[in-house]
C-alpha cells in the first residue's frame, strides 16, 4: 500500500490507528509520520484498512496525539514568523491539561516517538514538579519512598539550602 | 532501577507507570536545586542523579541555559568587611534584581586573587601570591573545595594556574606550574608541574 514517500506532505493518504481500547483513528499520512513508529510501519507497508494497532496507547491520549500530529503536519516547512507564533499557542494550550492526562502523553509520545510531543509533556511535567517537596513528588509519581528517616535526613543534609522552599509546603523533607 | 510496577500502585490518580528514561528527562529539565532535593524521592532517582552519564546530559542541558550567576572575588582592595570572601549572585535576567545567594568566606584571609577561570561551570579561584590557596567551587550546588596545598614558586611567587579537562578520562584538572628551586642568579634551576585531579563529580 503506501509506499514510503519522500515528500509527505504531499501525500494524500490517510492512515488509519486503533487505540488500544479499539477506537479508530485517521490522520493524513504526513501526520502519522511525526511518529517514528508510525511512519516505521508506514514504510514496512503495514498501515491498512484494518488500522495500525496501538496496543499500549488507550483512545483518550491517542485523540489528543492524533489532533498534535495533524496540527504540526499541516505547518511543517517554511514557517513564518505568525505561523510559528501560532503553533506555540497551539502548543500551549494543547499541554493544558490534568496530570493524569499529561502521564498518559508522557508515555504515549515516548512509545509512538512523537519527539515535538514528547518534548513538551517532559518540559510541562517538569515545570510542575520544580517547586514541590520530594514527598509531593512521591505523591504524583506513585513513588514509595524507600529511604530509611536517617538516610533521608543524611541526604537533607548534603544540600540543605536546596530544600529551603520559598511557597509554602506541607511538608520540606 | 524502576518506579513501581503497575500493579503496586497506591494511587488510582497516578495511573501510569512513568519508566525510567522518562523520569530522567524530566529530572533533566529541572534547576539544579530541584534536583538536588528529589534525591530524596527514592533510591533509584538519588541512583540515577548519580551517575556520571546524569551529570554529563544536565550539564549538556545546562550550557544550552544563559548563565544567570555571578561571582565575585573579594580581597583586601575591597571595602573592609567584606574581605577575603566569594559571592555568589544570582541573576535571572534584564530587569530583575540581583540576589545574593550564596557566599563562602576562606579561612586565611585573602589580598589579591588572580584571574579566575573557570571550565564546564565549575569556577577556579586562587590567590595570586605563591603558595597559594586554590578553591574550585560549582555555584549550581554551592559546593566549594580547598585544594591541598601546592608548592611554593621560587621565581617570582605569581600563581600560574591552568585548570581544564582531561579528554581521556574525563576528569578535571588543575595544573599549577612553578620553579622549584634555583641558584641565586637564575642559571641553574629546576622548572615543575603539580597537577590536581578532582572527583568527577567535583
Amino acid at each position: 500500500m503506501a509506499a514510503a514517500t519522500d515528500d509527505a506532505g504531499d501525500s494524500n493518504e490517510m492512515i488509519r490507528v486503533v487505540s488500544s481500547d479499539g477506537e479508530h483513528f485517521e490522520m493524513p499520512e504526513a501526520a502519522a509520520n511525526l511518529s517514528l513508529v508510525l511512519r516505521h510501519m508506514i514504510e514496512d507497508d503495514c498501515a491498512d484498512a484494518a488500522g495500525i494497532p496501538l496496543a499500549v496507547v488507550a483512545a483518550k491520549p491517542l485523540a489528543k496525539i492524533v489532533d498534535y500530529c495533524t496540527k504540526h503536519a499541516a505547518k511543517s516547512s517554511g514557517l513564518t514568523i505568525e505561523e510559528a507564533e501560532e503553533l506555540k499557542r497551539f502548543d500551549a494550550e494543547f499541554i493544558e491539561v490534568d496530570t493524569d492526562m499529561l502521564y498518559d502523553l508522557l508515555v504515549a509520545a515516548d512509545f509512538m516517538g512523537v519527539e515535538g510531543l514528547s518534548k513538551l509533556a517532559v518540559q510541562r511535567t517538569a515545570d510542575l514538579i520544580k517547586g514541590k517537596t520530594p514527598e509531593q513528588n512521591r505523591e504524583t509519581f506513585g513513588i514509595v519512598n524507600d529511604f530509611t528517616p536517617e538516610e533521608e535526613e543524611e541526604i537533607c543534609k548534603e544540600n540543605e539550602w536546596a530544600f529551603q522552599i520559598t511557597k509554602p509546603p506541607s511538608r520540606l523533607c | 532501577m524502576m518506579l513501581l510496577p503497575p500493579a503496586k500502585r497506591r494511587r488510582k490518580s497516578a495511573a501510569v507507570y512513568i519508566p525510567d528514561d522518562i523520569s530522567e528527562q524530566v529530572l533533566l529539565r529541572l534547576p539544579v536545586k530541584s534536583i538536588l532535593r528529589f534525591r530524596t524521592v527514592c533510591k533509584s532517582w538519588r541512583a540515577m542523579i548519580a551517575e556520571p552519564r546524569f551529570v554529563r546530559l544536565q550539564l549538556q542541558m545546562s550550557e544550552s541555559r544563559r548563565p544567570s550567576m555571578l561571582i565575585l572575588l573579594l580581597g583586601n582592595m575591597d571595602p573592609h568587611g567584606w574581605m577575603d570572601r566569594i559571592r555568589f549572585i544570582g541573576y535571572l535576567g534584564y530587569g530583575k534584581v540581583a540576589q545574593l545567594v550564596h557566599e563562602r568566606v576562606c579561612s586565611s584571609g585573602v589580598a589579591v586573587w588572580t584571574r579566575p577561570l573557570q571550565c564546564d561551570g565549575l569556577i577556579l579561584a586562587a590567590t595570586a601570591w605563591s603558595p597559594s590557596d586554590i578553591y574550585v567551587c560549582n555555584p549550581a550546588t554551592r559546593e566549594f573545595f580547598e585544594l591541598p596545598a601546592v608548592t611554593p614558586d621560587v621565581l617570582d611567587g605569581f600563581q600560574k594556574v591552568g585548570f581544564g579537562v582531561d579528554p581521556w578520562t574525563v576528569e578535571h584538572k588543575v595544573v599549577q606550574c612553578l620553579m622549584r628551586d634555583s641558584n641565586k642568579d637564575f642559571t641553574s634551576y629546576s622548572n615543575g608541574c603539580e597537577v590536581f585531579t578532582l572527583g568527577s563529580r567535583a
